[in-house]
């Protein structure tokens, strides 16, 4: 064991060290700021996978990617808020998770797309598109999850990658999220993510078919996601 | 339980996270050397609670439960990088660093990132005996029950750990500590004296 003198030194340099910390404060508020649920069983491990996997991955050093994303690409930054998760990779790609269990704040999305350099509208009971419809969406975005097939269940959570590089000049990314209340999938949720042009896009609330794409846009035009869907939860 | 359901239960793990928080920001600080990576391992570690909160919220000390996780974390992932192989073997405490010379080492600090950067010097495991048992201010006992190992290697360990980070402080490279090209805890940046 060190002297006693040496300790005395270690505890005042660990001290100096910890108080080092580059604002404490605002770490703290998002630490305590983001949506843990408490003893939930499956579903709350559902709720904090991204964020979990997302640590992880640079705890870990795992990495993790997206369609477009090596395997070697590591979390640079992560947003998380009771509704959604925004993870930053350092391949220069981005995913977002939406949690079912919550209502989406449209302008908090677009603000945190903002700050990643994702120009998007986000809209929720509505959608905006553009005619014709912009080319290049699936080299912009993809969705590791796939597009949502048959009965959405409560715990799934839709998942998208977006490579800002990838969206054209002149377009952005349009994202309208629905909680659908009539037709098959009443009492889910549809999430749709299209190109529009920055300059010419009209915004429905109609929501486009859950198994097609909105008026004027092809299959690879867009991605439509079903979630939080009446069947197990999983808790 | 459904956490929706159960408020109380929400408010209070709120209230854990809001207590602890500070604690944990501060340790991963240290283990890490870095505030990003303090804060990804907070939040992991809060995850991680909140999974097991039902049992966690019924300890005496669920402050030192989450501490205990991020520990793990960080050395869970020193092992998996295979970076401090051995380092608890003989032929590890191979520096005759005196304590006098080391407190006098740290005594000289100018600058704390001149600190911290001694301190990513050591694998995470010296890093982690340093951290509770001068940091946190755990007794040797409690160091050795977060690690796992008994008393005698906390107190080996830390008389390592110290000679090791005096010698790293020795020399240190004063453009090192410049945070733009400090050396990372991500990857195998100091070099093994037994090597």
């Amino acid at each position: 064991m060190p002297t006693p003198d040496l300790e005395n030194e270690l505890r005042g340099a660990f001290t100096r060290a910890a108080a080092d910390f580059g604002d404490p404060q605002q770490a703290r508020h998002r630490l305590t700021q983001r949506n843990y649920h408490p003893g939930s069983g499956h579903r709350r491990l559902a709720t904090g996978i991204t964020a979990a996997a997302a640590s992880a991955a640079v705890v870990l050093g795992l990495g993790l990617s997206g369609a477009f994303g090596s395997s070697a690409a590591h979390v640079t930054r992560t947003i998380q808020t009771p509704a959604f998760t925004l993870t930053s990779y350092s391949d220069g790609t981005d995913t977002l998770t939406l949690n079912p269990a919550e209502l989406l704040d449209p302008t908090a999305l677009q603000n945190d797309f903002q700050q990643y350099g994702i120009p998007a509208v986000v809209t929720t009971g509505s959608l905006c598109t553009s005619e014709p419809a912009p080319a290049g969406f699936s080299q912009a975005v993809t969705s590791p999850t796939g597009t949502s097939e048959g009965t959405p269940q409560s715990g799934e959570q839709p998942t998208i990658t977006i490579n800002p590089p990838a969206i054209p000049a002149g377009t952005e990314l349009s994202v309208g999220d629905f909680q659908l209340s009539s037709g098959q999938y009443a009492g889910s949720q549809q999430a749709d993510f299209v190109l529009i042009d920055t300059n010419s896009y009209t915004c429905s609330n109609t929501p486009p078919d859950p198994n097609g794409m909105p008026a004027g846009y092809g299959q690879a035009d867009g991605i439509g996601l079903l979630y939080g869907g009446p069947g197990p939860s999983g808790s | 339980m459904d956490w929706a359901g159960n408020a109380t239960v929400k408010h209070e793990f709120d209230r854990f996270t809001a207590e602890v928080s500070d604690l944990l920001l501060r340790t991963g600080y240290l283990m890490t050397g870095d505030a990003k990576d303090a804060e990804d391992l907070a939040q992991e570690t809060l995850l991680r609670v909140a999974r097991r909160w039902k049992r966690v919220r019924s300890m005496d000390r669920p402050a030192a439960y989450a501490r205990r996780i991020l520990i793990n974390l960080v050395l869970h992932d020193s092992d998996r990088r295979s970076r401090q192989r051995a380092e608890l073997q003989p032929g590890d405490g191979a520096f005759d660093t005196s304590d006098e010379t080391a407190a006098r080492a740290l005594r000289e600090i100018e600058d704390v990132a001149e600190f911290r950067w001694a301190l990513a010097q050591l694998p995470a495991r010296q890093r982690a005996v340093l951290v509770l048992r001068y940091w946190a201010d755990l007794s040797v006992a409690e160091v050795a029950d977060v690690l796992g190992c008994s008393a005698g290697t906390v107190t080996s360990t830390a008389s390592r750990a110290a000679a090791r980070l005096a010698e790293a402080l020795a020399h240190s490279d004063p453009a090192a500590t410049d945070p733009m090209i400090r050396p990372s805890l991500k990857g195998p940046t100091y070099a093994d004296p037994r090597s």
